[in-house]
């Protein structure tokens, strides 16, 4: 505490930070977060990049009247607002470090930040979704439009296709951009399905006992004791295939394991004290475990869905191989692989980029969860 | 005859370029194989395992469960002998049967074969007209559900005259022999006692078959292998055993597998390569492409009792529209020619002058505003008395078709009809079309034409309700040819019906025929003797033969 | 002990019996039937309707039910419409394939799994932790078919085009031997055998081995946090010690549990696995048997699956007990 400084010299450091925040990052920098400030200062200069270099497409947005021009639009504002709102509100911070009261998200959060991997998990997927959202102005090509295909198929990745084209002479690394959304998309709204039904489950199932954990968890074990893939494969025959329906069905199949975390969570918090004041003030059951257990066991939850996002993606992409997937000509990582295939010896590229997208946003989803493990496991945090 | 030029020419293109194909890699070192060819006696020839590799699991060595291509080859060409044979320009020649004759008069006759009597069954036991006798009776008797009954339908009765001759009873009818090409006679002695009902998963067909032709079964692996080595006591008279000691057979469906497994020496025949190999398997010394035109023809199949599809303008609006040359090159890179309707090139009635609606998206506009559906809103897409003109477009999982229904996809936009493509698994896909209410709109698929070509199931009115009627299409001209033509012995007299119903069917479009298909096979340079053709990819097997320095 | 294993296998029968009739309706639903396999113009519809009476596919699916439990129960297992082969004969053949694929995969899973989560605990947030992390990820992050397919198009393929590459690293790509192997020797048909299992135990394991590596590594943590292992360093033990003997016998207690959950995961990832490599294993039968409708195939398959978690919990379940002194079974 010996070099601490006065109020004036605090004053002055201050100002001089909010005049530094002006240039997104900048203020984190000066202040030693390296990693935080060089990367919020890459996102800006990569969202102001797009902005500069692909001008006329944006503009065109205006003309264009389709809905993904304008989500980029808007993306790309909102970034750019958002990294100076971060720089600024960041700065504002760092002058008032120390003073800000710890909840146990924070703490959890500053646990996260202290693990770089998962930040890394973190900044993949930030690009990732931004990325996707930008794809209109990152690249001239339409993701299923395609031309002279003799003269443009197959060509080897190069400045112009910087992951080639495919059989017809689409664009591969429009289609990743534009699959991603649809990879993505299945993968979230699946998870929040299996999540919200897992933890229902797993809650009522732990809370109640008896009977009722008897039949549900039996049941969960049926389908745990189920190859995965043959379940999905005999539900997804029964039906037409589509985008709603994948993820319906594999939001419906996947929940067993959530619910069986939750349950073991659950049974050792309904005999804990607060759970055993709510009954004594005689608070119904569903009041009991939405407000008061739940709440507790959103820890282990949020982790196996951070991580469950990885593995439907990976589902995906096996569904895609036995053609079960989505149909064409939309793209989903899974299904430009599946095209890819035949063809894996003379083009290459078709089938290694997107497998090399699901690889890095499946190492996002995993860095992250296990950071959230780490950070909302009071056991694991670092000792120090 | 400008048009038949433009057919002409065509048709040579299709040609060189597929001898091209043949002729690059017969000449890469042909100088040295053809050599050591001439030096290699008769003598050195016999000996060497040849592994063969296809996409399906052969589903039984019994005649009477399988259909599928595979089985059916590994059973007329491998383990069994049929009656006859067909030689290159498919006339039958004697096989098990040294010869037939044939009496009768008028609409009824009398077909007699005459067997050879030095088969023998691989157990010991003399090949004899009861056999024919026994697998006649089974296959018409319906308990025992033989798939291809129709084969024998104008058949009535047969009748053993001596232990090697067989007389059948039949309707008079063209390609009255060519059942006896593909059905492989079963050994009594040891299916006799087997109920009809349950001859079709009885143990023999998988576990134990006992054959009569140039190879003799050894073993079969579940889903890995079945081998089969050479027969030494095959007749002498049919040329003796074959050349090969051992022949395998093994199922692997990954393309990129295949390819691998080929090109390092694992596999010596790789059948139905996947059209996008055929470049880098010519570009290695080690294997070379043959290539046939084979019977099966690619086809959208529009549901005709829908308002949009019932007009046959709009059909052929729809062909015009279709750049097929582009699906041809896209698709099989080039393995195919642009279809023209239900008789494919390798038969007989094959109309050569009809020439195929050209691509003319121009026209079909055109044909589309004159029968009414006009895009009026502006979407895009045209619309008649407040039906749009869009539809969906299914397919079972099979990366080629998918890939046409994406191309189809993109050529119909062009004029104003939206397509919205789904795939769909191949059994409920299978279920919704044949169902009774056609609960489809339209629909990618191909087919496998006969050598005895009868298109009554698939567009004769009386099939209306049937269950390959797919495009619901009713002429009355085209069921009165169907009828007659089944019937007509002499081709001369046949052709003009054939060439009619070709002209009605290209005018009506019930379907839009696509391409006729070119099979390309992978053949390791190590094996030689290797013919493929229309008759089989397996014809030629008991000549294959490896050269004694490159045997495994 | 024994009355444990004997209760539990008690109580596996009503699970196994509600995977069976859940599997036999959604078959039954699943649009098409097995005679959908001979659809062509020259099979008229009466053979098709002859086909179903002679497998019985034309009676009310209560008496089918109850037909196939009935003959299920006395152990037939039916013959597969599609292979026209006894059931049980197919399962003869084939579960052994899958068992030695997954049971080399297993191995490998957690052999290696188990080394790696050991070094990234002790050096928790260290550079070898990271990278291993990340590592370990990446190679978990890969679906198991695309996989498959780099390591044939690498190790099956380009590296014939290489004349230095050393024979025994050049694999083969399919099947589980190769054609001449009734001609080898003893020795000959275990390297052959080896040889083709490597790449598609590879593709089958080294992601499920990544899986473990991060079980193990937040395991072991626990366990170095605990008093006891403070007392063993205190008392002077040396280091690799205390981790290999004192901390690694309870940190393997969750992991073993872990080999229960891992049965279904390893033979759904053999489904596709199977498939690339050509490998006559279950995953294939059981993909194919549902394609085409092969109801005897799809019900003794799943039966088998099921019954092979249901062991592999078990075994999972009587290992824990064996090192984990505080747990009785009554």
């Amino acid at each position: 505490m010996s070099d601490s400084p006065g109020p004036a010299a605090r004053e002055d450091a201050g100002r001089s930070l909010r005049v530094a925040s002006l240039v997104p990052g900048l203020a984190l920098l000066l202040r030693g977060h390296r990693l935080a400030g060089l990367s919020l200062m890459a996102l800006a200069a990569c969202l102001v990049a797009v902005l500069v270099f692909a001008f006329d497409r944006v503009r065109a947005t205006f003309s264009a009247g389709r809905l993904d021009y304008w989500v980029a639009l808007f993306t790309l504002l909102g970034g750019l607002a958002a990294a100076w709102g971060l720089s600024m509100g960041s700065a504002g911070r760092l002058s008032r470090a120390g003073t800000a009261s710890a909840s146990q998200w924070a703490i959890a959060w500053r646990e996260f930040e202290k693990n770089r991997l998962a930040v890394l998990g973190l900044y993949l997927l930030a690009v990732l979704y931004l990325a996707t959202l930008l794809a209109p102005f990152l690249t001239p090509f339409e993701p299923n439009v395609f031309g002279d295909i003799a003269a443009t198929r197959h060509l080897p990745p190069s400045l112009e296709h910087l992951m080639g084209t495919d059989r017809f002479g689409r664009d591969v690394f429009t289609r990743v951009l534009y699959g991603a959304r649809i990879s993505l998309a299945i993968g979230f709204i699946a998870v929040g399905i299996s999540v919200t039904l897992g933890t229902a489950i797993g809650a009522v199932s732990g809370y109640f006992g008896g009977v009722v954990d008897t039949v549900l968890m039996r049941f969960v074990d049926l389908l745990i004791s189920f190859p995965r893939l043959v379940l999905l494969i005999a539900i997804i025959a029964l039906f037409e295939p589509s985008i709603t329906l994948i993820i319906v069905v594999l939001g419906l199949t996947l929940w067993p394991s959530t619910a069986r975390i939750v349950r073991g969570e659950v049974l050792s918090l309904r005999e804990r004290e607060f759970v055993l004041a709510a009954r004594a003030l005689g608070l119904g059951a569903p009041r009991i475990i939405f407000r008061h257990i739940v709440p507790n066991v959103l820890g282990p939850v949020i982790v196996a869905a951070s991580l469950g996002l990885g593995n439907i993606i990976l589902i995906e992409a096996g569904l895609s191989f036995l053609g079960m997937s989505v149909p064409p000509p939309t793209a989903s990582w899974g299904n430009i692989i599946d095209g890819g295939r035949e063809y894996l010896v003379r083009a290459w590229w078709v089938a290694t980029f997107p497998g090399l997208a699901i690889v890095m946003t499946v190492i996002a989803f995993n860095l992250i969860g296990d950071g959230l493990r780490d950070s909302l496991d009071p056991r694991l945090r670092m000792r120090r | 005859m400008g048009g038949k030029g433009a057919v002409d020419v065509m048709h040579r293109a299709l040609i060189t370029s597929l001898s091209a194909v043949l002729l690059l890699s017969g000449c890469r070192d042909a100088g040295d194989r053809s050599d050591r060819e001439e030096s290699i006696s008769e003598s050195q020839r016999y000996g060497g395992t040849a592994v063969v590799t296809s996409l399906n699991e052969v589903s039984s060595m019994n005649h009477f469960a399988s259909i599928d291509e595979t089985s059916q080859e590994l059973q007329d060409f491998v383990l069994f002998m049929t009656l006859i044979r067909y030689d290159k320009a498919l006339e039958p020649e004697p096989y098990l049967a040294e010869s037939w004759d044939t009496a009768g008069s008028g609409d009824k006759m009398v077909l007699t074969f005459h067997l050879r009597d030095d088969v023998r069954w691989h157990d010991g036991e003399p090949t004899t007209a009861d056999d024919v006798k026994f697998t006649f009776d089974r296959i018409k008797d319906e308990t025992t559900a033989y798939p291809r009954s129709a084969l024998l339908a104008l058949y009535d009765s047969a009748v053993v005259r001596d232990p090697y001759t067989i007389a059948f009873y039949l309707e008079r009818h063209p390609g009255f022999m060519d059942p006896w090409r593909t059905i492989a006679p079963m050994p009594e002695h040891i299916l006799g006692d087997v109920p009809p009902a349950e001859l079709k998963q009885h143990p023999f067909g998988s576990e134990n078959p006992v054959g009569n032709g140039p190879f003799r079964f050894v073993e079969h692996r579940s889903g890995d292998r079945w081998v089969f080595e050479a027969n030494r006591d095959f007749p002498e008279s049919l040329g003796g055993r074959p050349y090969l000691d051992r022949l395998v057979y093994r199922a692997i469906q990954e393309p990129t597998t295949k390819l691998s497994e080929l090109l390092t020496g694992e596999v010596d025949v790789y059948i139905i390569v996947a059209p996008a190999q055929t470049a880098e398997i010519e570009s290695h010394p080690e294997a070379r492409i043959i290539t046939y035109p084979n019977r099966n023809y690619a086809f959208i199949n529009w549901n005709g009792r829908l308002p949009f599809f019932s007009d046959p303008i709009v059909r052929r609006a729809l062909t015009l529209a279709i750049d097929r040359q582009e699906i041809v090159d896209v698709v099989q890179q080039g393995l195919g020619s642009v279809a023209t309707g239900p008789v494919p090139p390798f038969h007989w009635a094959y109309n050569e002058d009809l020439e195929p609606l050209a691509y003319d998206p121009e026209s079909a506009r055109a044909l589309l505003e004159a029968a009414g559906w006009i895009d009026r809103d502006g979407d895009g897409v045209r619309e008649r008395d407040g039906v749009s003109a869009s539809f969906e477009l299914k397919t079972n999982p099979n990366p080629a078709r998918e890939d046409i229904m994406t191309l189809v996809q993109a050529n119909l936009a062009d004029i104003g009809v939206k397509v919205r493509a789904q795939v769909q698994e191949a059994q409920s896909l299978g279920r919704d079309i044949t169902s009774p209410e056609r609960r489809f709109d339209a629909f990618v698929l191909g087919w496998s034409a006969e050598f005895n070509l009868d298109d009554r199931p698939l567009f004769a009115c009386s099939a209306l309700d049937g269950v390959y009627q797919w495009a619901s299409y009713c002429n009355p001209r085209v069921d009165e040819i169907l009828e007659r033509v089944v019937l007509m012995e002499d081709r001369a007299q046949a052709l003009p019906l054939w060439y009619e119903y070709q002209d009605i069917i290209q005018r009506d479009q019930p379907y839009t025929f696509l391409y006729y298909d070119v099979r390309a096979n992978a053949v390791s340079e190590r094996l030689r003797g290797v013919e493929m053709d229309i008759r089989g990819d397996l014809v030629t097997v008991k000549d294959w033969w490896i050269d004694p320095a490159d045997r495994r | 002990m024994t009355a444990y294993v004997v209760r539990r296998l008690l109580q596996s029968i009503p699970l196994l019996f509600g995977i069976l009739t859940l599997v036999f309706v959604l078959m039954h639903a699943a649009p098409g039937d097995p005679t959908a396999m001979y659809m062509h113009p020259g099979v008229s519809p009466e053979v098709l309707e002859q086909m179903r009476e002679n497998w019985g596919l034309d009676q009310p699916l209560p008496i089918q039910y109850v037909r196939w439990m009935k003959s299920f129960l006395s152990g037939d297992f039916g013959v597969s419409l599609a292979q026209n082969r006894p059931v049980a004969s197919i399962l003869a053949e084939r579960i052994p394939n899958t068992l030695i694929l997954s049971g080399v995969s297993l191995l490998l899973i957690f052999a290696i799994g188990i080394a790696i989560g050991i070094i990234q605990a002790v050096r928790q947030y260290s550079l070898l932790d990271n990278v291993l992390t990340f590592a370990a990820l990446f190679i978990y992050s890969m679906p198991s078919f695309w996989l498959g397919l780099m390591l044939i198009l690498i190790f099956a393929f380009k590296v014939y085009q290489v004349d230095w590459w050393p024979d025994v690293l050049r694999f083969p790509a399919s099947g589980m031997t190769s054609v001449n192997y009734d001609l080898l020797g003893f020795w000959g048909k275990l390297g052959d055998r080896i040889h083709h299992l490597v790449l598609p135990s590879i593709a089958l394991g080294v992601s499920s081995a990544a899986s473990v590596a991060r079980y193990m590594r937040s395991s072991m943590l626990e366990e170095i946090r605990q008093d006891y292992i403070r007392t063993a360093r205190a008392k002077g033990l040396p280091e690799s010690s205390v981790i290999l003997k004192h901390a690694l016998k309870n940190a393997l207690l969750p992991i073993i549990t872990l080999l229960g959950l891992w049965l279904p995961f390893l033979f759904s990832g053999a489904v596709l696995v199977e498939q690339v490599f050509a490998w006559p294993g279950m995953g294939r039968t059981i993909i194919e048997a549902i394609y085409q409708r092969d109801y005897p195939v799809v019900m003794a398959t799943t039966f088998v699956f099921a019954a092979m978690v249901v062991i592999g919990n078990l075994i999972a379940d009587v290992l824990y007990a064996l090192v984990d002194p505080r747990i009785r079974y009554e």
